[in-house]
């Protein structure tokens, strides 16, 4: 277990002081920016939205297309977001006069940059209004260093160990998204000389910026926090709060005395729902009446119910959570799209024989991905990195699923073989006596046997290793028998394991060789994926291919 | 996306962004360079953030997009010249984000298309082989652009994206749909 703490210790970064807050629309899970339903073509094309809201005069005649100043007149200097924008309300009247999804907007003289996701299927994206901040992560090279030179973008950041899977070279940095969701290596790049954002919405028209250059290639994402199964107990759960979220707010919306809400707009924005869940749940808190004959059924708001506020609604969910369901779910339609059955979107957890029965496909889903991943950093595991899950498809990015490694069943097996081999041996030796068996001798009723280790021994054995006392007290006993094996069989071939080297366990395959090769591995995909995406020269090697791609164009 | 009847206070309308390409043109040595629009274009733009004195939209009767979102076809006109343009899905996700600081960003929209242009006579376009290979090409692939913005983004859909091991037989057009 050596290993997982030098893991954990790896990727432990240094937390800001600073809360990252969401813009108010994200906050308040404003139902255009945080959809309680997406439908079959929205999973299809998830954050690949098409343009859409067309007018009909907008068809087929030529628009005028403004730049900043036929909006604004004069063009200041520089904008500073509201306020509002960036701090949370202290108090609700100023939270009712907050407005500010219009902020989001991309046709005033904000400083805006393009990010350019490098991974087909990214396993959490941000919804529009979520925060983010860059960090620029650098490695010093003397303790005086004061950082690179090239910090235009983020907050500078000293690194001892690295957030990555890899770790930086000192004078070396990296910039980073970084959110509540995930964190991502970033590289900034020159937007082409032709290209131009437009923005389209109906109160402005078509507006033109040329002012923006920075493009951000975003690496493999490092999850922060897990993606739910499908149908499994988080996403359920997810669900049902994301209900109760929605139907608060449709009764806080009801000016109505007493309040009351429809169970026809319940349904529209969960029509997966079935309308008993939805009935059980109202029936808590409202009555079915009929109100009049005209528009008959309503729900009515019990009298002795008090209303959630909306600050208590938000703590029911967050933004993330949103998130993490809506990866779920386009990555559930993906695979019923590719051919896979609902059956087959699980992966075993346990037993990891299993695992290589189950499709490559579905061990790239996120819910899959995103497991391993924080598994991994928690140190229960170690990752494949070269596999079906890696999202380059070509050894360029690191796979996200869990190596299968030798649990504590095949070393029961293994010991099992072990001791028919020196059973065996005993027989030959009785017949030869030869002093070289004695060797081999078997642990097996000895006291270096560690099935018979009690408790209280191994954990003075691991106090006298060095391990702080804390950290015992968190382990479990197999879990620190493990620990007193690797760290004995560490000592015993560093040669100073003079009493306890009898639980060393050197002749099977060692967990900290396989936990250098994980890094070795690590470290070359991080530096892989750094000179790549950092790279600015536009490769002609495949000039062939391109004039093939570009015929697309006409 | 499903919402629920928004009141006029709470609703929002979500812009839609696009990436206008300006078009390219070859130069006598063979090398593609941006069209001599571009430059212009820019310039312009720049005006509205350097000169203090404008008041009147640079832009103004100068630049236009006629777009049709079902056919993927469109014009653009500058000044006086028109370009043919076609609207591409980019391969990868794109998002727009904008700051006050630099350090904190907020997710401003999701850009999925681009509006490419190019002139009428685009040596390019014009070999016959191409024209052939074009019509070889379904309509959905014909609109899939292979390319990242960023330069190692080059040709990404089939350099970086992993291939998906299809089950069974798909039902393509239902998907597409």
């Amino acid at each position: 277990v050596n290993h997982e703490q030098t893991v954990q210790n790896s990727t432990k970064h240094v937390s800001s002081s600073l809360v990252l807050n969401h813009s108010q629309c994200a906050l308040d899970l404003h139902p255009q920016f945080f959809p309680t339903h997406l439908s079959v073509g929205k999973l299809r094309n998830f954050h690949r939205i098409p343009l859409r809201r067309f007018q009909p005069h907008e068809i087929n005649s030529l628009i005028n297309v403004n730049s900043l100043l036929r909006r604004f007149g004069k063009i200041e200097p520089k904008l500073e977001f509201p306020k509002s924008f960036t701090q949370q309300p202290q108090t609700v009247t100023e939270f009712n006069q907050i407005r500010s999804s219009s902020d989001l907007t991309a046709s005033d003289n904000c400083h805006l940059i393009l990010a350019e996701y490098s991974e087909q299927y990214p396993p959490l994206m941000m919804q529009p209004g979520m925060a983010t901040r860059i960090r620029n992560y650098y490695k010093k090279k003397f303790s005086k260093d004061e950082g690179p030179q090239n910090g235009e973008y983020g907050e500078l950041v000293y690194v001892s160990s690295s957030p990555f899977l890899g770790v930086l070279k000192p004078g070396e940095n990296l910039l980073a998204f970084e959110n509540s969701m995930f964190r991502a290596p970033i590289y900034r790049h020159k937007i082409p000389e032709q290209d131009f954002l437009v923005v389209k919405s109906k109160s402005f028209g078509y507006v033109i910026r040329g002012d923006i250059r920075n493009l951000f290639v975003v690496g493999q994402e490092c999850p922060l926090i897990e993606v739910p199964g499908p149908n499994s107990k988080r996403s359920n759960s997810f669900l049902k709060d994301f209900l109760q979220a929605f139907l608060v707010r449709l009764f806080h919306e009801s000016h109505e005395v007493p309040k009351r809400i429809k169970m026809e707009d319940v349904k529209k924005a969960f029509p997966t729902l079935p309308e008993n869940s939805i009935r059980k749940r109202l029936k808590i808190c409202a009555d079915f009446k009929r109100i009049n004959k005209l528009d008959a059924n309503w729900w009515v708001l019990k009298d002795d119910i008090r209303l959630p506020t909306e600050e208590e609604v938000r703590g029911l969910i967050s933004p993330e959570q949103c998130c993490a369901y809506y990866s779920m779910l386009a990555a559930e339609q993906r695979l019923k799209d590719a051919g896979y059955g609902e059956k087959n979107f699980w992966a075993s957890d346990d037993d990891d024989e299993d695992n290589s029965k189950i499709d490559d496909e579905v061990k790239n889903a996120p819910w899959h991905t995103t497991r391993a991943y924080l598994d991994a950093i928690k140190g229960k595991c170690l990752l494949q990195i070269n596999g079906v899950a890696d999202p380059t498809g070509r050894g360029e990015g690191f796979s996200y699923v869990r190596q299968a490694i030798k649990n504590k069943d095949d070393d029961e097996k293994e010991r099992e073989k072990e001791k028919e081999k020196e059973k065996e041996k005993e027989k030959l030796n009785d017949s030869v006596s030869s002093p070289q068996a004695q060797t081999k001798r078997t642990v097996t009723g000895t006291d270096a046997d560690l099935r018979k280790l009690h408790l209280s021994q191994a954990k003075e054995l691991l106090a006298s290793y060095g391990v702080p006392e804390h950290e015992i007290k968190k382990l479990k006993r197999w879990e620190i028998i493990d620990v007193v094996r690797t760290m004995s069989t560490q000592k015993a071939k560093e040669g100073n394991g003079a009493g306890i080297s009898k639980f060393a366990r050197g002749n099977k395959f060692s967990q900290s060789d396989a936990h250098d090769k994980f890094k070795d591995e690590c470290q070359r995909i991080f530096e892989l994926q750094n000179r790549n995406l950092a790279s600015e020269e536009y490769l002609s090697t495949d000039d062939s291919e391109d004039l093939e791609e570009d015929s697309d164009v006409d | 996306m499903t919402s629920i009847n928004q009141k006029p206070s709470n609703f929002v309308e979500i812009e839609n962004q696009f990436i206008l390409r300006m078009p390219t043109i070859k130069s006598d040595n063979g090398v593609l360079r941006p069209h001599p629009a571009t430059a212009l274009l820019r310039e312009l733009l720049s005006e509205t953030k350097t000169n203090e004195e404008l008041s009147v939209d640079p832009l103004k009767d100068r630049l236009f997009i006629e777009l049709n979102p079902d056919t993927r076809k469109g014009r653009v006109k500058f000044d006086n010249e028109i370009f043919e343009a076609r609207l591409v899905d980019l391969p990868c996700i794109l998002e727009s984000l904008k700051t006050t600081d630099k350090k904190v960003f907020y997710k401003s929209a999701d850009i999925c298309q681009m509006l490419i242009c190019r002139t009428k006579d685009d040596p390019f376009s014009n070999s016959d082989n191409e024209k052939e290979k074009e019509k070889n090409q379904s309509e959905f692939k014909k609109f899939q652009w292979s390319h990242g913005l960023a330069p190692p983004l080059k040709n990404v859909r089939r350099k970086r994206f992993r291939k998906t091991a299809k089950k069974k037989y798909i039902d393509y057009a239902e998907i597409e749909k």
